[in-house]
């Protein structure tokens, strides 16, 4: 019973995806850019595999962390807006199952985002006879992405309680951003979390080894832990919050 | 996120002179201002940095997507590919990835879990491409020069790339174009020197690299030498120039030339050309 008013939730925050514009224009939109890279000449020469393998997987995990992220940093403070949160909360529904519901829509709208576009990316380098990268890799590197997307849906979703949505989502992308690019050059980061260990771009694109399952099977624990930790704190805040 | 229909346009109207960005000849369109030109330091800045990212880009591909700041580690400055070009590292055959250089990065304090687990999903080794792969540098030198025209060290190595490809006149080219967009750099005439006078085209060869030495000599603004990559190249034009005077027949200007450059790079070698050059004179 408690599951189906979740997925009650969650089933309008993924309608809300099919309804809205946003997936269409950034998929359309990485179609463009795969188009360009993939036609890009150097020197009067093409088909570079890495450039385009680089381009395609920051495309893809970029876009769908930013659906991600203004899904996430939406969802309270518009139903707050709009009141509509009066009258899902007179329903039979809990908190934590709002906030729950509410984590999971966005995570399956990434997810469904991030599955198209990487499905786009494999297609393109089949279409460019690309085998250089195992499927098992490919496989992990979604797998791991997933992870990150979960991680990043339940930060924004915590950091929503406190701040507007525009906020929000600045300072998630920045917090992305800033990990992935430079989070193992940060000293003394052993009590931060490490988005960064989730993203195996770079093993994507310049490396065919397959990645340890034991690796793989940590990390997304890893990243369960601090997913549960971002959902604890923001049922603490949101059950405490006067509406 | 809500668009109206015209911000769509707007959107696709960006995104397609993004797309463009690329074929745009920037030299010919750039607005050339003073130093003091706002708009030339905000937008000339931005340039800069999508050029200097695109070089890092080139050189974490060099090293087989070692990230550039663990590249740094190995490296001063994480210039591999200039000290490759300065004859510091052999050049990698064929194959499989060239692994001369083969080891894990040694930032990570310890061996604990983060660095374990570090290990196996980024890439910690330094393993230089083959020279098969080797092409796959080149999109990071061509965007680093499309983004700032007087990104000398991007011409420089990029040059340098195609040479190992063989594609010598795609090398050329690029050292052409280096020139044309900046015709007082000692640097870019002094490859073109090199690359003449290994094709046994003195003629050209003695201009590019007389040119070479002139500013070298004068050592003004992009041709101070501050590093020792700088320093290789200015001997190496002049080495070049002084063999061309030995080819000629011309012993007494060669010998001055390197008795000029010893003085301000002493080596074993030069002293022996001198000491050669005396007793020939004698």
């Amino acid at each position: 019973m408690a599951m189906n008013r979740i997925l009650v939730i969650a089933g309008a925050v993924i309608r809300e995806l099919v309804r809205r514009k946003d997936f269409y224009f950034i998929l359309a939109l990485l179609l463009v850019l795969i188009l360009f890279a993939s036609s890009a000449s150097f020197g009067g020469e093409s088909g570079f595999e890495r450039f385009f393998k680089e381009i395609g997987i920051t495309l893809a995990f970029s876009f769908s962390v930013l659906i991600a992220i203004s899904f996430a940093a939406r969802q309270i403070p518009e139903e707050t807006e709009s009141r509509t949160i009066y009258v899902l909360l007179t329903h039979p529904i809990s908190r934590f199952q709002f906030i729950l519901g509410k984590f999971l829509g966005v995570f399956l709208v990434a997810v469904i985002s991030f599955s198209v576009f990487y499905l786009v990316l494999i297609a393109s380098l089949l279409l460019r006879s690309d085998h250089n990268t195992p499927a098992l890799l490919l496989a992990e590197g979604y797998l791991l992405h997933a992870a990150l997307l979960a991680f990043m849906t339940s930060l924004t979703l915590l950091l929503s309680l406190f701040m507007s949505t525009m906020a929000n989502t600045a300072i998630s992308l920045i917090t992305y951003f800033g990990a992935v690019w430079f989070g193992a050059n940060i000293q003394g980061y052993i009590f931060l979390p490490h988005p960064e260990l989730l993203d195996i771009k770079d093993r994507l694109v310049h490396s065919a080894e397959v990645i340890p399952a034991w690796v793989v099977g940590s990390l997304v624990v890893y990243a369960a832990a601090y997913v549960m930790i971002f959902l604890t704190l923001a049922y603490l805040v949101f059950r405490k919050r006067n509406l | 996120m809500r668009l109206g229909a015209a911000r769509y346009a707007l959107l696709i109207a960006a995104l397609y002179s993004a797309t463009v960005l690329f074929n745009i000849n920037f030299e010919k369109y750039f607005h050339r201002a003073d130093e003091g030109d706002v708009i030339r330091q905000v937008f000339g800045g931005m340039r800069q940095m999508i050029a200097s990212w695109a070089y890092m880009k080139a050189e974490e591909y060099h090293h087989g997507g070692l990230p550039f700041m663990k590249a740094a580690e190995f490296h001063s400055g994480g210039e591999a590919l200039s000290e490759e070009r300065s004859g510091v590292h052999h050049e990698c055959g064929d194959g499989a990835e060239c692994a001369h250089r083969s080891h894990h990065h040694a930032a990570l304090p310890g061996r604990d879990l983060y660095a374990k687990i570090y290990e196996h999903v980024k890439v910690t080794r330094d393993t230089h491409l083959s020279a098969s792969q080797g092409r796959e540098i080149l999109p990071w030198f061509y965007i680093a020069v499309k983004f700032d025209p007087h990104d000398i060290r991007g011409y420089v190595l990029g040059a340098y790339s195609l040479r190992r490809l063989k594609r010598y006149t795609e090398q050329l080219t690029f050292l052409q174009e280096g020139a044309r967009n900046n015709p007082s750099s000692a640097r870019i005439l002094t490859s073109l020197g090199e690359f003449y006078f290994t094709r046994g085209a003195y003629a050209e060869a003695f201009d590019y690299l007389s040119r070479a030495c002139g500013l070298w000599r004068e050592a003004k603004g992009i041709n101070e030498v501050r590093t020792d990559y700088e320093r290789m190249d200015r001997l190496q034009a002049y080495d070049l120039l002084g063999a061309i005077y030995e080819k000629q027949g011309l012993r007494s200007e060669a010998l001055k030339l390197y008795k000029e450059i010893h003085a301000l790079d002493p080596s074993q070698a030069l002293s022996d050309k001198i000491v050669r050059l005396r007793e020939r004179e004698d």
